[in-house]
Formats: structure tokens, sequence, C-alpha cells
């Protein structure tokens, strides 16, 4: 499979303070990498920089071998970003949203119009199309924003805790639409604070804390790096990044 | 498909480009507010109907009296071309005003700047459009307010008048330039925690500036009563200003002359450009900056660290601190005092009939006393971000408003406190009397506010007045100007005058007594 992401070195400062230091990982093709951390660990900075929001301050970003430094616009064509907090417009329909972003990536209208109405139907807002997403639920917003993500087709997503505020049905619902897409070759990276999720869904799992990447790797290596083998993702994740002795300790006797 | 593509109207031009981006802001730029937009269209039609109707009659009278364009000879004409430019200045410093503010929203909020620089669209396209937008988005007020006298003066005066409406749209994106270039200084100057409340008070400086000091102009130049023919004669030759010189341009482009509308032209078209050259290659940078505030790492700090209990307490921390965290409120609040000042220049006018006496104090600080405490208990006790915390929790909701109330009272009697001791050591009489009026204006003030609040935002601060009732707002206009003259009449020794705005004021603050709902049990 080819490589779909490498960031290799990257680094960001805020006032001398490191969020990301010199992170170095890959995501391929038809890969789902889950980028976990605690609050505050760099995830989002990382992300942020891939996608070109944020300028990294030493390293290199590359997406499907576009230098996304150099030539960002680029990189952003393969790229849709999916933050925590959803980008939508109240005062647009759900319609006249997924119309905006898919003429932002360049998406032909008629081809714009099938896709969005694919996405509509599949995820249940077909008949709130018309509606505006300021009428819309925490739920509904989400589903929005996650269809403007999809309608450009993009070979790398990124999912910044994509299953927040979503029901049980709508939760399966996204993670089916996000396995499909990596099923179909796309590549994606996915952050969460549902273990649960990364472990079933993700083929391989990078852990970083104070803005530096602890390991990464599937279960399995992340288990023996810990010296877990057996145990949960849950309990690998805390036995590595916990500070609190109070929080480790349960793990180490468990161990 | 059908039923989509009746219902929405798709955006025209390419894709991705200048037209078609510009048009998804102007379709957020009309749809924003609650009304529903066809009502809105109604209100906007209607106002500016009336709006026409009532300029008419003035400029049917008064246009055939205004001199018409160009004004080119002599130092009357260099008068009237200043005062032109100075209701330029008035206008661009509005216009700036607001898009400082919108700069700084842009840089620190981002709202959907995120989704639009996430997309393979040029940083630099997306920002001429925003930074169009804010220019374009200030552009409907004064049209609305400017266009009708310009097109009756264009009838009853002089055609070139007109020109005028060439002006506007220049005049709005130079504003914008200029103003997105004060932010970007800002931030290389102060860094990001300091602009943004900077970038707010010098907005509200901006807006109020020019007309605080036309304002003063008005009041501290003149006599009472019009000026005689002989006076504005005597006026024009002692300002002698030839209509010709350099940095009368702005007014002459204002009223057609050619080479001045062509400088014009190519100022803005300098400023516009390069104010949003300036933003768009530090905006990513800036943005960044701005968004690692809230990562900055906290220090333990030794006066909160221990929890002190106690709801009153609690509560008044809770409120001042949230208070003092919030610039945009504080600027907001900072602008009523500042509009006050010109009720400081009458007062403190030289050299007239007026005799500037310490009771002239009574009616002013219990004024502002009242204006001050009514917008503090707004966002006390309306703009609660957590009403349904306060609600649960196991205490009296009369404690909860009580508190309130002192946490909108306090900073208002410690801000009176100085010019209150001051008067009383100056006049004890006409002391007393304005420290009653300031003390019992505030406290109704803020019991009206608790009486009659309506749940709000903090962000809706601005818009305030228009989230109660009528009948409250007469209610607090009619309190507050009893007793401001009764402090008045009180403070110039006509005690007994004061009793009748005094037992209207009472009688309309208990008819706007409402119990406070118990939503806790009492304990």
């Amino acid at each position: 499979m080819p490589r779909a992401l490498k960031v290799d070195g990257v680094s960001k400062s805020y006032g001398g303070k490191h969020a990301v230091n010199a992170i170095t990982f890959e995501v391929k093709s038809g890969e789902l990498y889950a980028l976990l951390g605690p609050n505050g660990a760099g995830k989002t900075t990382t992300l942020r920089m891939i996608a070109g929001l944020l300028n990294a301050d030493a390293g290199q970003i590359s997406v499907f071998d576009v230098d996304a430094r150099k030539d960002p616009l680029a990189a952003k064509r393969l790229i849709a970003w999916l933050p925590d907090e959803p980008l939508l417009y109240d005062k647009l329909t759900a319609w006249e949203y997924l119309e905006f972003v898919a003429g932002l990536w360049g998406v032909d209208t008629a081809e714009a119009r099938n896709r969005a109405e694919h996405l509509l139907k599949i995820l249940g807002l077909w008949d709130n199309r018309n509606d505006r997403c300021e009428t819309f639920s925490r739920g509904m917003k989400q589903k929005a924003v996650l269809a403007g993500a999809l309608i450009h087709e993009p070979k790398l997503l990124m999912l910044d805790e994509p299953l927040t505020g979503l029901d049980a049905a709508a939760s399966r619902l996204v993670k089916d639409m996000i396995r499909q897409r990596v099923d179909q070759g796309a590549a994606v990276i996915l952050t969460t604070h549902i273990l649960d999720v990364a472990e079933r869904m993700a083929d391989r799992i990078g852990i970083i804390k104070d803005g530096k990447l602890l390991t990464e790797g599937s279960l399995k290596d992340l288990q023996s790096h810990a010296g877990a083998q057996g145990q949960s993702l849950e309990d690998v994740f805390l036995s590595l990044t916990a500070s609190s002795p109070a929080i480790a300790a349960p793990q180490a006797a468990a161990q | 498909m059908s039923k989509v593509e009746a219902k929405s109207k798709s955006l025209s031009g390419k894709p991705g480009g200048i037209r078609w981006l510009m048009g998804h802001e102007l379709r957020l730029f009309w749809r924003r507010g609650k009304m529903n937009p066809r009502s809105g269209v109604i209100l906007v039609g209607l106002m500016l109907g009336i709006w026409s109707l009532a300029s008419f009659f003035v400029f049917a009278k008064a246009g055939p009296m205004i001199p018409p364009p160009p004004f080119e000879d002599g130092p009357a004409h260099g008068l009237v071309l200043s005062a032109i430019n100075i209701v330029i200045a008035f206008m661009g410093s509005v216009m700036i005003s607001g898009a400082i503010l919108a700069a700084v929203e842009a840089i620190y909020t981002r709202n959907d700047l995120d989704l639009l620089l996430s997309t393979p669209i040029s940083a630099w396209r997306i920002l001429v459009v925003r930074s169009s937008a804010i220019a374009i988005g200030g552009m409907p007020l004064y049209a609305g307010l400017l266009g009708p006298p310009l097109l009756w003066m264009a009838i009853f005066s002089s055609p070139r008048w007109l020109s005028a409406i060439i002006f506007l749209p220049t005049l709005a994106f130079a504003a914008t330039g200029i103003a997105l270039m004060i932010v970007t200084a800002l931030f290389r100057l102060i860094g990001p925690r300091n602009t943004r409340v900077l970038a707010q008070i010098l907005s509200a400086l901006a807006g109020a500036a020019v007309f605080l000091s036309f304002q003063y102009f008005n009041v501290s130049s003149r006599d009472d009563g019009p000026m005689t023919p002989e006076q504005t004669a005597a006026l024009i030759a002692a300002l002698n200003i030839d209509p010709h010189v350099w940095w009368l341009f702005p007014a002459r482009a204002f009223t057609g002359d050619i080479p001045a509308t062509l400088l014009w032209i190519a100022t803005t078209a300098v400023i516009f450009p390069l104010g949003v050259f300036v933003f768009s290659r530090s905006f990513v940078a800036d943005a960044a900056a701005a968004a690692a505030m809230g990562q900055k790492e906290r220090v333990a700090d030794a006066r909160i660290a221990a929890v002190r209990g106690g709801v009153m307490s609690s509560v008044v921390r809770k409120e001042l601190r949230l208070l003092l965290r919030d610039p945009l409120l504080l600027s907001q609040i900072g602008l009523q005092l500042l509009y006050f000042l010109p009720l400081g220049f009458v007062l403190l006018r030289p050299g007239t009939n007026f005799q500037l006496t310490p009771a002239a104090f009574a009616p002013a600080l219990t004024l502002l006393a009242g204006a001050l405490a009514g917008s503090l208990i707004w966002i006390t006790a309306s703009a609660e971000d957590a009403p349904d915390l306060i609600s649960s929790a196991p205490v009296r909701t009369q404690a909860v408003d009580r508190a309130k109330l002192i946490a909108a009272v306090a900073p208002v009697l410690t801000l009176m406190a100085l010019p209150l001791i001051a008067l009383s050591v100056r006049d004890p009489w006409a002391g007393a009397w304005t420290t009653a009026g300031v003390v019992i204006n505030a406290l109704s003030a803020a019991l009206i506010g608790i009486w009659r609040r309506t749940q709000s935002s903090r962000k809706d601060f601005v818009r305030r007045r228009q989230s109660g009732s009528l009948i409250t707002s007469l209610g607090k206009a009619l309190v507050g100007i009893g007793l401001t003259a009764a402090a008045g009449a009180g403070a110039y020794g006509l005690p007994w005058l004061a009793l009748i705005p005094v037992i209207i004021a009472l009688a309309v603050l208990g008819a706007l007594y409402k119990p406070t709902p118990q939503f806790a049990a009492a304990s």
C-alpha cells in the first residue's frame, strides 16, 4: 500500500513551550491510524499542522508524496479534516452547506449533488436537507460535518473525536462509514478518548504525551512495549501515560 | 432533486472563485439575526420609507439654501469642506471601529476560517474576500442613512451631491484596510493576550473620538443660541481655511471634484490591499498565537488557592472575576462613561451664562450610576452562563440574587466614591443629595434588572435592550429620570420639589416588582 502521510520530526512551540516535539509517524493508504493521548498532549495541534492550519516550526509533512509545507494547496486537495467542534454555518441548510464545501474543493456541481444526496440519505439527514443547521441537534450537526468531510472523497481523512454527541445507532453508522472508506483505500487518522473504539477499529495506534510520540504500532506492539500482554488498550494507555501514581498503581498491580 | 433545487439557490460564479466566495459571505450576512428574511425586508423598507419621507420634508425646504458644490471660493467654502471632512472622519472612525472588532474576531475565534483555510483555495483569496465582506457589511447602514438625504440634496441643491454615493464604499474599504493594519501592528507590538483587550478599547475610542470632539466643539466654541451672521463671518475670517488645501481632498471628492475623487480612489486602492496583505501575511501565525493563549500553564495563585465558602462571597467573587476577564464587556461599559463626557463639556463650559455649581453634578452622577448598574446587573443576572447550575444548587434564590445585586452595585459605588467625596467636601448639601441619588438609582436599576430579567447570553450585551419588554424599558427609564430629577432638585436646594419625582419613581418601581421564582428548597 502506498504511503499516505509522512510526518517527520515535526515540532511546534507556543511561547517556548513545546506543544509538539519532533513527532514522527507514517500512515499508509487503506490504514486506520488512531492517535491517542491525554488532554493537551498535542493531538489536535498535530492534525492542524497536517491540515495546513498551523505552520510547523520544524520537520516535514508529506501527503501522498506532496510536500505539505512547500505546496499546501496540493496537499489540501487530498485531505479532509473534521475537527472536534463541528464547523457548520448555522444559517445554511444542510444541502447548501454540502454544496458550499463541494465548491471549496472544486467538485463538479452535478457530481456534488449526487454525492450530497447519497451522503445525506446514508446519514439520515435527507429529510432535513432544507432545514438550517441551527435547528440541528449535536448529533445531526456532527453527521452533517462528516458528510462535508466526505463529499470531496478525500484520500486522507483526519477525524478529531468524530463520535462526540452521537447516539448508539449514529455512532455505529459513522464507524461503518469510516471503515468502508478505509477498505476503499483511504487513509484515516482518528483521535478519540473512547479507547474501546480505537482498540476495535484501528490498524495501528500512536500514543502521544506532552507533544512526544511515546510509542506506536498494533495493539500487540503496544502491549509488549508496555509489558502488559493480554491487557486492554485502556490499561496499556494508562500505564504509558499516567503521571499520577494513583492511576499507574492499579495498572502495575494488574500486570 | 427537484425539491432541493427549488428550495436552495446555488451560489453564482466559479466554485472557489472570488465571486463565488463573496456570494457565500453575503448569503451569511443577509441571514444573520433571528428575524424572518421577509419580515426583515419589510421592516427595513418601512424604516427607509419613513426616513426618506422625513428627510424629504427637511431637504425640500433646506435644499435650495444649501450651497451647491463645487466649493472653491474662499474661506466660507473652506469651512463647508471642513465640516464635510468632519462628517467623513466620523463615519470613517465608526467604520474602523467595527472593522477592528471584526478583524480581532477573525484572529481569535476563527469560526469558519478553519474550514476555509483547510481547503485548496489560497489563503490570500479567502482573506481578501473576508476583508471585503467586513467592508461591505458596514455599508448598508450608511447607505440607508445617507442615501435619502443625498438624493433630496441632488434634487433640491445640486446633482453633484450624488458623487458621495461613490465615495461611501471606498471609505468603507479604506477604513477596513486601516483597521487590519492596526490589528496586525498591535499583535506585533504587544502580543496576542493584550491585543484583544487593547483592540476593543481602541475600537470603542475610535467610535467615540470624533463624536466627542464634535460635541466638545459644539458646546464649547460658541455661546448659547444660534450664531448671528456677524459671528459666522467672524468665525470664517478667523479660521481662514483655503478650500484648495490638500487635506480637504476627501471632502472635495465627496462633493464631486473629479481630480480629488481620482486621488481618493487611488489612495483607497492602495490602503485596502495593503491592509489585507499585511493582515494575511501574519494571519496564520497570529491565529496560532491566539489559540496558544489558552495553553499557558496556570501558575497556582495563592489568592485563589483557598476555597472560600459562603453563597454571598462565592457569587460576588465569581461575578467580579467574570466581569474583569471580559474585555469586550468592560470596553462596552467604558463606552457608556465616554458618552457621558459631553455632559461634562456642558458643565465645564467656560464663559457662559450657565454657572457651574457642585449641585450640577447631582443629576449627572445619579443618571450615570443608574446606567452603569443597569448594565452590570444585566450581565450578572440576565446573562448568567449557568442558570441551571445556580438553580440546582441547594441555596435560596434570594441569596444568590442579593449577591448578584452587590456584584453589580459595588463597582458602581467604588467608581463614584471619589467624585462623591470631593463633592461632599466642597458642598455637603449637594454631596448628600448626590450620594443619595447615586446609591438609590444604582440599587433601583439593579433591582429592576433582577425582577425583570430575561435569560440571555453575554455576547448579546450590546443588543440587551431588545431582549426586554417595552414596558420594562419605559419603567426603567421613568425610575431613572425621576430619581435623577429628584437628586437635582434636592441638590439645588429645592427638597420639596424633589418629592414629586421621588413618589413617581417609587410608584413605578413598585409596579415593576415581580417576585423571583424559588428554584431550590429553602434551607
